[in-house]
């Protein structure tokens, strides 16, 4: 029997090849390597009079502003009241904001609205007391929003949301929590990741896996272009004066105020292709994800001294086994599917300091087909249950296999929360 | 540092090299053939016109895939708009129809379902299973990160299979 991925592979591969069929039998220039490429322009693009679209674009800029300015009103104004558990963003208990907090946006459906009516950002308590924040713009540029930033160290009242947009720029939008206000900035490039630099809000370091630089929050000018081409996750040192990342073969440490590699530090052996996850407390140490070279394609968990001192070595786990930390000691996981997690046939074990596997038992609440590893944080593996309608997440829980323990971080209430599909969601670092 | 993708000769050989499976990747991205050659005519075109500005000659493809994703993109919006104000029913397209009727049932299946799945999640799955691009490429080729590569892979898989009736 075909697996599912199996019967896309042959289905997208059936349907490219009969649409392009045409293509194949079409009567082609002869290639000739020193002519120009066949770069035909469509006709209404070679005789489209420059005066008209500059009316169009000006009448377009009117209408933008225009209905930039009702949205933004709108996103700014808190006067919706909801359900209980849907409180305003002015009964936040600020001094309480931290571990175990979460910030979400909802989608209008799972399957695109042209036109959708807006979706929402919220703040949720670890009880699962929503606070609405506001409305983030669902027009073409915010169709798509992902939370880039937010939480530890700083900024717990400030998040940036990134999203791409066309010509080869991708949109910042800043949002203060506390007031609801929106700043949005356009840079050149499509940018996987956006933080703060620091605590003054006046860069954000942009990382697109190809290249990485930072920008005024501001105008979203490049002010720092950093050295090198393969940029696998970012990691700021605690004087937010360095920046972490790896490459296929190395870790480097780069200068924030110049981009040049201050240091590189080497990656264990059999591994590379790693990814710098988090600081461990004083700031000395971090734990990074290598993969596995050869034919295994297992990651094992590292740390890595920032001063460039090799990694101890670990002992590794058997081939086909992923390992994390966790608080209590180090998990091991495994599973057939190559680029996510279903609970249901995963296989979890303590790992023992000698690299022995000793199976841990899975709650039978998460045998349910829906339920999947989405994170790992040093608390506990990050699970969520979609609804069985596939219209948004019900449940969001932290489950440490160590110590058995359940805890539930987010659960949709069936009285009136907010419909529709769950698209982000960020909690803050323990 | 200096492009080697910027003389037209060598313009024309990424052209003729990658000009097919680029119109294959925009197929599955939009409804039709004569769109998809659109997309990736503006890809090439917007590529020429940037080729100087690319540091890495080897990074073109990744380049003028992400110009296709996005054009493809750019060219639904367009179409749902004009859907919305459109009061006459659009003509079927006939070569899209007789592609269709060519495809197999089965195929057909997976795809009407496919096309039930939201825009990323479908951009992720082409690119995952029929360009075999890796993560890492894909999060480059959709600008989001490899979290929301892995989130929306997930999601889109386990949607098509309730859509499709397999348990996963």
């Amino acid at each position: 029997m075909n697996t599912l991925e199996d019967r896309l592979r042959a289905a997208l591969s059936a349907r490219a090849e009969v649409v392009t069929q045409p293509m194949l039998t079409r009567s082609l220039p002869v290639t000739d390597p020193d002519a120009a490429p066949v770069l035909l322009l469509p006709p209404h693009q070679q005789h489209r009079s420059r005066r008209l679209v500059a009316v169009a674009l000006a009448v377009a800029a009117v209408l933008l502003v225009a209905f930039g300015a009702v949205a933004l009103h709108r996103a700014t104004t808190d006067k919706t009241v909801g359900p209980a558990h849907v409180r305003p963003r002015s009964a936040i208990p600020w001094g309480q904001v931290g571990t175990g907090w979460m910030l979400q946006i909802a989608e209008p459906g799972a399957v695109d609205v042209p036109g959708g009516t807006p979706g929402w950002l919220y703040l949720i308590d670890p009880d699962g007391v929503l606070y609405r924040i506001c409305k983030v713009p669902q027009n073409d540029v915010y169709r798509y929003p992902e939370l880039a930033a937010w939480g530890a160290p700083f900024n717990t009242d400030h998040v940036i949301l990134t999203s791409i947009i066309g010509n080869a720029r991708t949109s910042l939008l800043e949002i203060n929590l506390r007031s609801g206000a929106l700043h949005a900035v356009t840079v050149l490039g499509h940018w996987s990741t956006a933080e703060f630099v620091d605590a003054t809000d006046a860069s954000i370091l942009l990382n697109g896996v190809s290249k990485m630089v930072t920008v005024s929050a501001d105008t979203g000018q490049v002010e720092t272009t950093f050295e090198g081409s393969e940029f696998y996750s970012t990691l700021i040192s605690a004087d937010r004066t360095q920046v972490i990342t790896g490459s296929m073969t190395t870790f480097s440490v780069l200068d924030v105020a110049t981009g040049r590699v201050v240091r590189t530090l080497d990656l264990p052996n059999g591994y590379n292709h790693c990814f710098a996850n988090s600081w461990l407390p004083g700031g000395t140490q971090f734990v990074a994800r290598c993969e596995r070279g050869g034919p295994s394609t297992a990651t094992a968990t590292f740390v890595f001294s920032f001063d460039g001192v090799k990694p101890p070595v670990r002992p590794a786990v058997p081939a086909g086994w992923d390992e994390v930390d966790l608080a209590g000691g180090k998990i091991a996981f495994k599973t057939d599917q190559p680029n996510f997690y279903p609970i249901n046939g995963m296989s979890f074990a303590r790992l023992s300091p000698t690299g022995q596997l000793e199976p841990t038992v899975v709650p039978a609440a998460f045998e349910d087909a829906r339920w999947s590893l989405v994170f790992v944080t040093p608390a506990g593996l990050i699970l969520e249950n979609p609804s069985p309608d596939g219209n948004g997440i019900d449940e969001v829980v932290s489950w440490n296999p160590l110590t058995g323990q359940v805890k539930e971080l987010f659960r949709r209430a069936g009285n009136g929360g907010p419909d529709g599909m769950w698209v982000g969601w960020r909690t803050t670092s323990p | 540092m200096t492009s080697t993708v910027t003389s037209p000769a060598q313009l024309a050989a990424l052209y003729n090299a990658h000009r097919l499976g680029l119109v294959r990747l925009a197929v599955l991205l939009v409804d039709d053939l004569a769109s998809a050659e659109d997309v990736v005519q503006d890809a090439f075109i917007a590529f020429s016109g940037n080729s100087h500005r690319l540091a890495d000659p080897d990074a073109a493809l990744g380049y003028l895939r992400a110009c296709v994703v996005n054009g493809a993109r750019s060219m639904i919006r367009r179409r749902q708009v004009a859907r919305k104000y459109q009061h006459l029913s659009l003509q079927p397209d006939e070569a899209a129809a007789d592609a269709a009727a060519m495809l197999a049932d089965e195929h057909r299946t997976v795809l009407r379902a496919l096309h039930r799945l939201p825009d990323r999640q479908r951009e992720v799955l082409v690119l995952r299973y029929w360009s075999d691009l890796s993560e890492a490429q894909i999060a480059e080729a959709l600008g989001i990160s490899r979290g929301a590569v892995k989130s929306n892979a997930s999601r889109g898989m386990r949607r098509l299979g309730e859509l499709l009736g397999v348990s996963r």
